[in-house]
């Protein structure tokens, strides 16, 4: 069975774009494109993993990080952030499993995600 | 003469006489005296001396037209008829008499006419000669081969009694034309010279020669007639009145003469004749006709000269009256001057009487500093150039100073020595007081001119001639164009600009613009540093519209194209500074599309690794890829108009448009700074704007807005966008922020360059935004919030719609399509 990937993004053509090569990676993918379908989604579908842009109206992929970490069910579910411009505060960069800037190489997504579902499981 | 048919008494000199209701009694009565005389002096030995009657006839034939001459010859028939009749010769023989006279007289007259035509035989020698061979010799030799008293003898075969008639007669009729009929003739014009108004002294020197003449003909023919030298006695009065009183007083004594000695036998004590009386009548008929002839050529020799002379002395009168009623001067004058003439203008000019001007040294008029350099010119003049010119003022006798101009004439003599000059000139006073003043004018417009930093410039294209403003001390440090061509001019323009510049000036010539106007690098023809310069140039055409004179200004404008230029740079500068505070945004906006991208060709990729081909799902990554590049491109296309130097370009914008596409670009930078930004956009109208230029106002007053609230909470950080119509014609747009507000001291000041309340800022945002404001004709200020919270900065300018009204009907189906 695949792991589901939680992808959160406002812009429609990446959550398209890279929506395809996490299926091409041979993931489950649910996409979100703000805060509230992505409570949503991460309720019905139990996300393996969460890779979520940083730089959205009303609720930033922060905002998001910090409500999952609070939340009891997904505080342990890995976050990955895809950032044009990375935080610089440690606070913020341990919210996440890791932070790729993007755009970032498949593999290097690709290494990030099973890093992360590794730690997931354990 | 009687050509008109109307004859003029020649007698009274008034009166004229239908010539059809006189001619034939006043011939008829002349014929019958003279035929009287005739008989007079014939009788009583019938020794024929002279016929005057038909000396009278070929006047009267001579001075008719041919159409009358029968009204002569009918009237002398009965007149000769009546004369003879108590001679008792048969009737057939007087009427052959008669008309003898008559055919004598016409072949005569005719024969004149055909020679001379209607002209005077007395009025010149030639014309005399004719009048001489035709009428004195040819004619009565000739045909008095038909008087009665010869043709009948011929016939009969009495050769040696037909000749003596003919002889007889012939001298006779010779001698009549040369006295009677040059006398009558003379009586018959309509002038006759004798009765011309004549001086009292003439009246006593006519009655001298009556006298003289009188006594000659008493020692000639009645005290002394045996001795033949008294006779030529007869040629110092008769000569003498030749002399003085005309061919007309010539003909009438010759005639007064010939008759009286014609009839000398009859005067008792005359013994003349009484010998051998025809070889004696011969005698005297060749002595008077050399004395009529001697007399009468005399006159006409006289009389020609007189008219000679007297045409002469009027062409010269003729002539003296033009040169004194010329304005111009003329005058001659000796090699050192001294006039020998000079006309009545010179004497006008200077006030003097002739008579004064003329032995004064015409030096002397000029001032005394210029007679040095004048005695040179003259001294210069040569024979093979002796017309020279003279510019000169003069000392006029009210003690001003005129100007004269001469044309001069040096003229030599054999031996080329210099003999005189002549002259003619004219007062050019106020010529030269123009020309002066004109001077002073050019003077002033140059010390303008020069002030004003300007070269003014006149240019004659057709006479290729040019007036500057620069003199010759300027020309090197400023443009100077005197001596102006096309490619003269040219040159002094930096290469860069040169041809742009002759294109555009000869495409203004050759058109139909009034003015012209460039700026260019003047690099001049030194070694000067190169200035910008601003020329403006009217142009001015003739009436078919060909460009004939430019008229323009040269303007440095080094330190206006500095400055320009300074601006330009730092307006780029300021947009580039603008694009650093939204760099984030920029990031953001450019990654989006190439992480896409990235993305869609990272999986193209895997698919193939993993050897699935799902045409569908390359299909749907080649669209995204194409359609995210799309994306990128129009990004790079917007960065670029936001920060392209280039002048104005206007076009149709919707205003709310260009809001919404700012508030995108600064999407990152609104969050990052945690502004919240609502927009209020209401329908509007479109503008004629920049739309770079737009979205860079915007963008400023977006930016201030929200650094204006930096130290706010974030909570309170709104920025409130409106847009609305103002009236028909305007639109506005208000940026509403919720900061500190502006020092009301500092209000005014906003929009000025480098003025800032900022630590980081540059002072040059908002004037940026002004200048493009203004420079769409709008206008753009700020003011504090009522409620004490933060400022609003508007801006307002007119909207499309307003340009439709007020552009004519004509254009605003163009302008109507693109309004919403």
């Amino acid at each position: 069975m695949n792991a589901v990937v939680l992808l959160i993004d406002d812009d429609r053509r990446i959550r398209n774009s890279l929506g395809r090569l996490l299926r091409v990676m041979s993931y489950d993918v649910v996409e979100a494109a703000d805060w509230d379908a992505a409570l949503e989604l991460a309720a019905e579908h139990r996300p393996d993993v969460v890779v979520t842009d940083l730089h959205m109206p009303e609720h930033s992929g922060v905002d998001i990080a910090r409500l999952l970490r609070s939340h009891p069910e997904f505080g342990n579910t890995p976050i990955i952030a895809l950032t044009a411009t990375p935080p610089r505060d440690d606070e913020t960069i341990s919210l996440f499993h890791s932070v790729l800037e993007k755009p970032c190489a498949a593999e290097d997504l690709q290494r990030a995600l099973t890093e992360a579902l590794q730690t997931h499981k354990h | 003469m009687t050509r008109n048919g109307t004859w003029t008494m020649s007698l009274t000199g008034r009166a004229s006489f239908d010539s059809a209701a006189f001619l034939a009694p006043l011939s008829g009565v002349l014929y019958y005296l003279a035929a009287s005389l005739e008989r007079m002096l014939r009788e009583p030995d019938g020794i024929l001396v002279l016929f005057p009657q038909h000396g009278v006839l070929v006047a009267l034939f001579m001075t008719t037209p041919r159409e009358r001459w029968w009204l002569i010859a009918a009237a002398v028939v009965p007149a000769h008829l009546i004369a003879y009749w108590s001679t008792a010769l048969p009737w057939w023989q007087l009427a052959w008499q008669a008309l003898f006279s008559c055919l004598i007289a016409t072949g005569i007259a005719a024969t004149l006419r055909v020679l001379l035509g209607q002209r005077n035989p007395f009025d010149s020698l030639r014309q005399f000669s004719v009048y001489i061979v035709a009428a004195v010799i040819a004619g009565p030799v000739l045909l008095t081969i038909f008087s009665p008293t010869v043709a009948p003898q011929l016939l009969s075969g009495a050769l040696p009694l037909a000749v003596e008639n003919w002889q007889a007669e012939a001298i006779a009729s010779s001698l009549a034309m040369l006295t009677w009929g040059s006398w009558t003739y003379l009586a018959l014009l309509p002038q006759p010279g004798w009765l011309q108004r004549r001086t009292a002294p003439q009246y006593a020197e006519a009655g001298a020669i009556a006298i003289a003449l009188y006594a000659c003909f008493h020692l000639a023919f009645v005290s002394n007639a045996e001795n033949h030298a008294a006779l030529y006695l007869f040629f110092i009065p008769l000569l003498w009145q030749s002399v003085r009183f005309g061919v007309h007083a010539a003909a009438a004594a010759v005639t007064l003469i010939a008759t009286l000695a014609s009839a000398a036998d009859r005067i008792p004590h005359s013994v003349r004749l009484q010998d051998a009386p025809q070889a004696a009548a011969m005698d005297l008929q060749i002595f008077l006709g050399v004395l009529a002839l001697t007399a009468v050529v005399i006159a006409i020799v006289v009389e020609e000269r007189r008219r000679v002379a007297q045409a002469i002395s009027e062409s010269d009168a003729r002539y003296r009256a033009i040169v004194d009623s010329q304005t111009d001067f003329v005058c001659r004058s000796l090699p050192d001057t001294t006039l020998t003439f000079a006309n009545a203008a010179i004497c006008r000019y200077f006030g003097m009487p002739r008579e004064q001007v003329l032995g004064t040294q015409w030096l002397e008029f000029v001032p005394e500093e210029t007679r040095a350099e004048l005695r040179q010119l003259l001294s210069r003049a040569t024979p093979e150039n002796p017309t020279f010119m003279l510019k000169h003022p003069v000392q006029l006798p009210d003690g001003r100073t005129g100007w004269q101009e001469w044309t001069n004439t040096a003229i030599f003599d054999a031996e080329q020595r210099l003999v005189e000059f002549q002259g003619t000139g004219r007062d050019i006073t106020a010529l030269a007081q123009a020309e002066q003043a004109l001077r002073k004018k050019d003077e002033q417009l140059s010390l303008i001119a020069q002030a004003a930093g300007d070269l003014i410039y006149e240019w004659d294209i057709v006479r290729g001639e040019l007036w500057s403003s620069s003199g010759d001390e300027r020309s090197e440090g400023t443009p100077s164009v005197r001596h102006l061509s096309m490619d003269a001019w040219g040159c002094c323009i930096h290469p860069n600009d040169r041809d742009r510049v002759a294109r555009d000036c000869r495409q203004a010539l050759r058109g139909t613009a009034g003015t012209w106007e460039s700026e260019y690098l003047y690099i001049g023809r030194g070694g000067d540093p190169p200035r910008w310069v601003r020329h403006r140039a009217y142009i001015i055409r003739d009436e078919s519209g060909v460009a004939v004179r430019m008229i323009g200004a040269i303007t440095d404008r080094s330190d206006h194209k500095n400055l320009e230029e300074a601006n330009r740079t730092l307006q780029r500068f300021a947009r580039l500074a603008m694009l650093g505070q939204i760099t984030a945004s920029i990031a953001h906006e450019m990654n989006q599309p190439l992480g896409a991208i990235r993305y869609n060709a990272e999986a193209g990729l895997l698919f193939l690794n993993r050897g699935r081909y799902d045409k569908h799902e390359f299909q749907a990554i080649f669209d995204d890829i194409c359609r995210d590049n799309r994306r990128a491109t129009d990004l790079i296309g917007r960065l670029r108009e936001l920060l392209h130097d280039h002048e104005l370009r206007l076009d149709s914008v919707d205003m709310n448009e260009v809001i919404n596409d700012v508030i995108k670009l600064l999407r990152i930078e609104i969050r990052q700074r945690h502004v919240h930004i609502e927009t209020e956009c209401n329908e509007l109208p479109t503008v004629l704007g920049d739309y770079g230029r737009l979205q860079q106002v915007l963008l400023n007053l977006i930016l201030n807005g929200m650094d204006a609230m930096a130290a706010q909470p974030e909570a309170c950080r709104r920025i409130a966008i409106r847009t609305a119509r103002i009236g028909a014609t305007r639109i506005q747009v208000q940026v509403i922020d919720r900061g500190s507000g502006i020092d009301p001291a500092t209000l005014p000041k906003i929009f000025d360059s480098f003025f800032t309340s900022k630590d980081h800022g540059m002072g040059l945002g908002l004037a940026i935004a002004r200048s493009i404001v203004e420079a769409h004709g709008g206008r753009i200020w700020a003011k504090n919030n009522a409620d004490g919270t933060g400022a609003t900065l508007a801006f307002e300018m007119d909207s499309l719609g307003a340009n439709v009204m007020l552009s004519s009907s004509g254009s605003s189906d163009r302008y109507g399509a693109r309004l919403n």
